[in-house]
Formats: C-alpha cells, sequence, structure tokens
C-alpha cells in the first residue's frame, strides 16, 4: 500500500461575484504521506481554509482533483463523498465546535454515529480510551458547556480522530487558545501523529508549530512557493 | 438519539411545544365529544320511541275494470276507503328476522287511530298493541311506568300520564276506546307511564296485540311488524334486505327523518373545522418550533456535516423530532381531552342523572386525534429539515 494518503493535482478555487471572479487557489499540488506532521503556513487571506476544505472533501475544487487514499474524490457523489469524509478525515478547528448538549464522550464517538457500528461497545472503548490519552478520563461525562477552552480542543482532537483517519485537518487549532494550552494541544497532536502514523496537516500562522513539524508548505496568493524562497518574496506577491 | 438530545435539552421549549400539540388535541378530542355526544342524544331522542326499520303491507289499491270495446274509460281511484291492509302470517316474518345478524328486537304490532271516552270527555288517541311480554322493546314503557305496571294481559291498557291526569284517572280504574273501525271495548288501567315525551304521554294508549286485533277488525293478522338494530345507522341497508326477503314495504327510519340526518351533517361539519384548524395550529406551532431549531442549531449542523453526517440523517433527526413532540403531545393531550371532557360532565350533572351538555368522553375519536396529530406534525417538521440538511458546513466553519 502507498504512503500517500492525500494528494492535490493542479487545484484552483474561483468565486465569481457577477463579473468579477476571484481566483483564491491557482494551481496547488501537494503530496503527503502516512505519518507526516506538515504544517501549512501563510498569511491571511493565502487560501490556507480554501485549501484545507478543498482537501477535507467539504468544498469542491473549480478545476484540479483529490485523491484521497487512492480515490478521486471527483469521481464520487456527493454520498459517497459524505462517507470518505467521514471514514478518512478528522477535523479540529479553530473554534472546538463541540455540541453543546452532548458530554465530551458523546461528542468524541459523534463521528462514528454515521458508521453504525455492529459493536457500539468497542466504538465507545474506543473514544474513552482517546479521552484517556489527550488526558479527560475524569471529564468524560462533562457536558461541552463545562469543559475549559483547553479541555474543550482536547476533546475536539479526539473526536477528529474516533474514526481512525488517514488524515487530519486542523486549522489554527491553537488560534484560540493562550500559549501554554495551545503548546499542550500541539504536543499532543503531535504525539499521536507518531504513536498512530496518522497524517496531519495544521494550517498555521505560529512560526514554532512550523518548528515542530516534518515539513512546511508555505502559500502565498493561492499558490504554493517552493521550499527555499519563501523568504526572498517580496511582501505582497 | 440526537432527536431525543434536543428535545431534552432545549426544556422549556419542548414543554411548551408539547403543550401546543396537547391543548390542540384538547380541543380536537374535546369538540369531537361534544359534536359525537350531541349527534348520539339528538338521534336517541328521535329514534328512541321508534322502530329502526317498519315492515308494512304493501297498501291496498282497487282492481280496475279493463277496458271496454269501443267505449271510451274514465277511472278514478279513490284512496282511503279501502280495507285496511294487514299482514298475514306474520310469525314467519317474525322468525326470518329475528335470526338476521344485527337484529336487536323485533315486536309485531297492531296500530291504529281511536277514541277515548269517560263519561262526557272524549280525547282521540293512537291505540298500539304489542304481542305479551314485548311491550317495552321499541319504546322503553318499563322504564317509564310511573304507577302499576306494564305486563299486560289481554283487556288491560297502558296510558300516558298527561292522559291520565286529564281524565282524572289512575290504575285499577277502567275506561272505553273505541276504534276508527268503529268497535268498542272498555279496558282496564293496567298502568301510567311516563317516557319524557309529551305526545306519547298525551296521545298514546298500549295494549295487547288480541285486544288491538279485535278493536281494528284484524283477526290474527297485523298490521306492521317494527324492528330494532344493533346499529341504527344500518337501517337503509337493513330495510333493503327485508325488503327482499318478506316482499312487504321496508321503512327505515332515516329515510323518514332526512331533516335530522342533514341538521346532524351539518353539525358535524361545523365540528370538522374546529378539528381542522386545532390540526392546522399543531401544524403551524411545531413547523415553527423545529424552524427555530434549525436556525439556532446551524453552526451543529455544519459540523455534523463536516463529521460525515449525510444529509439524509440531518432530516430524519427533525422529522424524528416531529413525530417525537406529535406522538408524544398527542397523547398527552387525548388523556387531557378525555379528563375535560369527564369533567365537564361531572360538573353539569343534573339531579336526575343526566348531563347538562350532551358531551360524551367515549367519543373522542382519541386515536383519530393522534395519528392526524402525529402525521401533521412529522410533515410539519419536512420544511425545517430540508433547510437544516441544505447548511453547507464550509460557511458554518468559516464563520
Amino acid at each position: 500500500m502507498s504512503d500517500v494518503v492525500l494528494r492535490a493535482e493542479a487545484l484552483t478555487k474561483s468565486y465569481r461575484d457577477g463579473d468579477v471572479e476571484t481566483k483564491v487557489l491557482k494551481g496547488i499540488d501537494l503530496e503527503c504521506r502516512r505519518g507526516e506532521f506538515v504544517a501549512l503556513m501563510g498569511p491571511s487571506g493565502s487560501g490556507k481554509s480554501t485549501l484545507l476544505t478543498i482537501l477535507g472533501t467539504l468544498l469542491k475544487p473549480t478545476s484540479g482533483d483529490v485523491e484521497l487514499v487512492g480515490h478521486r474524490l471527483s469521481t464520487l457523489g456527493d454520498r459517497d463523498v459524505t462517507r470518505y469524509r467521514n471514514r478518512h478525515v478528522g477535523f479540529v478547528f479553530q473554534f472546538h465546535h463541540l455540541l453543546p448538549d452532548f458530554t465530551a464522550l458523546e461528542n468524541v464517538l459523534f463521528p462514528s454515529l454515521p458508521r453504525r457500528s455492529a459493536d457500539p461497545g468497542a466504538e465507545r472503548q474506543r473514544a474513552m480510551e482517546l479521552l484517556q490519552r489527550v488526558g479527560l478520563s475524569d471529564r468524560m461525562n462533562f457536558r461541552a458547556t463545562k469543559l475549559s477552552g483547553g479541555q474543550k480542543q482536547r476533546v475536539a482532537v479526539a473526536r477528529a480522530l474516533m474514526n481512525a483517519p488517514d488524515v487530519v485537518l486542523a486549522d489554527e487549532p491553537t488560534g484560540n487558545l493562550d500559549s501554554v494550552t495551545g503548546a499542550l494541544v500541539l504536543d499532543l497532536m503531535r504525539e499521536l501523529c507518531d504513536e498512530l502514523g496518522t497524517f496531519f496537516l495544521v494550517s498555521t500562522h505560529d512560526e514554532a508549530i512550523g518548528a515542530q513539524s516534518d515539513r512546511v508548505i508555505r502559500i502565498r496568493d493561492g499558490r504554493v512557493v517552493p521550499s527555499g524562497t519563501e523568504v526572498t518574496l517580496p511582501v505582497g506577491l | 438519539m440526537v432527536a431525543l438530545r434536543y428535545l431534552r435539552s432545549g426544556r422549556l421549549q419542548t414543554a411548551l411545544i408539547f403543550s401546543g400539540v396537547a391543548i390542540g388535541i384538547v380541543v380536537f378530542t374535546f369538540m369531537a365529544a361534544l359534536i359525537n355526544g350531541l349527534a348520539v342524544t339528538l338521534t336517541n331522542n328521535v329514534i328512541g320511541d321508534l322502530a329502526h326499520v317498519r315492515l308494512e303491507p304493501a297498501p291496498r289499491i282497487p282492481r280496475q275494470l279493463g277496458e271496454i270495446a269501443g267505449l271510451r274509460t274514465l277511472l278514478a281511484v279513490q284512496r282511503g276507503n279501502e280495507p285496511r291492509a294487514a299482514i298475514d302470517g306474520w310469525r314467519g316474518f317474525v322468525e326470518t328476522t329475528e335470526k338476521l345478524s344485527g337484529v336487536q328486537s323485533v315486536v309485531a304490532s297492531v296500530a291504529g287511530s281511536g277514541f277515548i271516552q269517560r263519561g262526557e270527555k272524549i280525547a282521540p288517541v293512537s291505540v298500539t298493541g304489542y304481542e305479551p311480554g314485548k311491550e317495552s322493546k321499541m319504546i322503553d314503557l318499563a322504564a317509564g311506568i310511573t304507577r302499576g305496571s306494564s305486563a299486560l294481559a289481554s283487556g288491560e291498557v297502558l296510558i300516558g300520564i298527561t292522559l291520565a291526569e286529564d281524565f282524572g284517572v289512575t290504575t285499577g280504574q277502567r275506561l272505553r276506546i273505541r276504534s276508527d273501525r268503529g268497535r268498542e271495548r272498555v279496558l282496564l288501567i293496567r298502568g301510567i307511564f311516563d317516557v319524557g315525551n309529551a305526545v306519547v304521554n298525551e296521545r298514546a294508549v298500549f295494549t295487547d296485540l288480541s285486544t288491538a286485533q279485535g278493536l281494528f277488525e284484524l283477526g290474527g293478522a297485523v298490521s306492521r311488524i317494527e324492528v330494532k338494530l344493533t346499529d341504527a345507522l344500518a337501517a337503509p341497508a337493513m330495510a333493503a334486505r327485508l325488503h327482499a326477503l318478506t316482499g312487504l314495504d321496508a321503512v327505515d327510519w332515516i329515510s323518514e327523518n332526512a331533516r335530522l340526518q342533514e341538521a346532524l351533517r351539518a353539525q358535524g361539519s361545523t365540528g370538522d373545522v374546529v378539528k381542522f384548524f386545532a390540526v392546522l395550529l399543531i401544524l403551524i406551532a411545531v413547523a415553527s418550533q423545529l424552524l427555530l431549531s434549525a436556525l439556532r442549531r446551524r453552526a451543529e449542523i455544519g459540523i455534523m456535516r463536516s463529521m460525515g453526517v449525510s444529509r439524509a440523517s440531518v432530516t430524519t433527526m427533525f422529522v424524528t423530532q416531529g413525530f417525537l413532540i406529535g406522538l408524544l403531545g398527542s397523547v398527552l393531550g387525548a388523556g387531557l381531552g378525555y379528563a375535560f371532557a369527564s369533567a365537564v360532565v361531572r360538573v353539569t350533572l343534573r339531579p336526575d342523572g343526566t348531563s347538562g351538555l350532551p358531551v360524551d368522553p367515549a367519543l373522542g375519536e382519541y386515536w383519530l386525534a393522534i395519528g392526524i396529530a402525529t402525521v401533521a406534525a412529522t410533515l410539519a417538521a419536512v420544511l425545517p429539515a430540508r433547510i437544516a440538511s441544505g447548511v453547507d458546513p464550509v460557511e458554518v466553519i468559516q464563520q
């Protein structure tokens, strides 16, 4: 089995407002491997979030294609894409986006619901183990609203890993946390990446995260900046 | 699970929407109990003293002369002076009718007009003669007896309380009766009744079959056979069946009381309009509640979609909420409706044990109400469900 879990080929994304067309992505090529921890960096408006949502199958590119664990998404229907997203992709958002009416354990279990597992007990066990792994075994039955910001984000990380996805996409996962808590969450993701062999793509402005990553993909004006040239580009290009 | 949790989490909203559905169902079931109870009361008042089907002999028409060759013939048929039509061999018809399913009781009777006389006082009366022991099968005379007994022997008569007061007579005294055939008998007053019907109390007298046959010169024949059914509304069909079986004219109470049927239909339609608005109220309440929920939970729905929850699952989640609200709310409402209707009956109870309002809690159409409300609430959830399933996760995440 190939180590490549996610591949983007010549991705473009444009939005049209009347006669005005805004090109957000202008031809992105990427290849990501199992067990890699990659930082996606770039200034605001550079297209990081758009790229993440396309890679996460939430948004369709204007042209180009995404290959997720060997399947070209452009060949799949809406229902299959939803199924693929559930099975192969986990998300961590800047704002935890936990479901407030559910406990930490139920939030982690949530991604397993669409799969209708034949063994709900095993799913529950896995969710408990994940919560234990992120240091929240004593908060499993707390409602999401009763958790601190850092705890919520750790629950979000556990939730992203519930279905043992091949890819976790994190959009500014520490952006809403203080520096100490943010560092803890980042360390946790890094450890889980190493332990589980899951590919992590973390969108961030934080150079410290880049320093901890296996690789940094820099994006500017909708294009990937070739490695080694990014520091020489004048601002605004 | 999610649908239930959402209902449980917004307790105040859930309590309000359940109350809305329940109140709608209370209105629905109370209207049904009132309209149906009124229909039963009216129908009983009209047909309580009537046979549901009456078998009568076909009227006799004088035979016409044949045409005489070469002569123009003008024929006039004068009705009313022919001999009284009667049913011979009535016992066979009674036995045949009694064996049919849906028949409650069958009574052969002789009916005619006459006068009663005591001293100088004379009053017109309708005379009915029943088979011995069957006096109370059509009109419940036994229950209405205020003095004496309803069991008639030959030469005895039962009279109404108004007639007894008019004539100043009581049980054990005698009355002279003359039929419209000119026959006279002096009959012993066996009992005095009050059936709650002024006309019957003032103008009807009941005697035994043989006495009536003698008064109206019928020999061993009867003038009609009266039939009561277990379901009064089946009367037209039973009449047609009896006519086919016996060859006698069969008259059902419904065709003879068309105006009552019209009134009942109009009353039923009025009730249906009120019930329709009650269901509409439920539909709007559930739709607006779930629409609000869909908008309030937009972010959560977007996150669910990003986690791979399909549009169909989101739709199911909302439709399930509508179904649960409709089912549980209407069951609650049906219970409250029954309790309310029963309370109204108790509060309006008269000293004689009858209710001041013709409400019958047993006729509240509870299962129908639960069924309609559940379907309506489920349908009401479809629009909010469509809106919820259309939430774009990207939009939610970017906000």
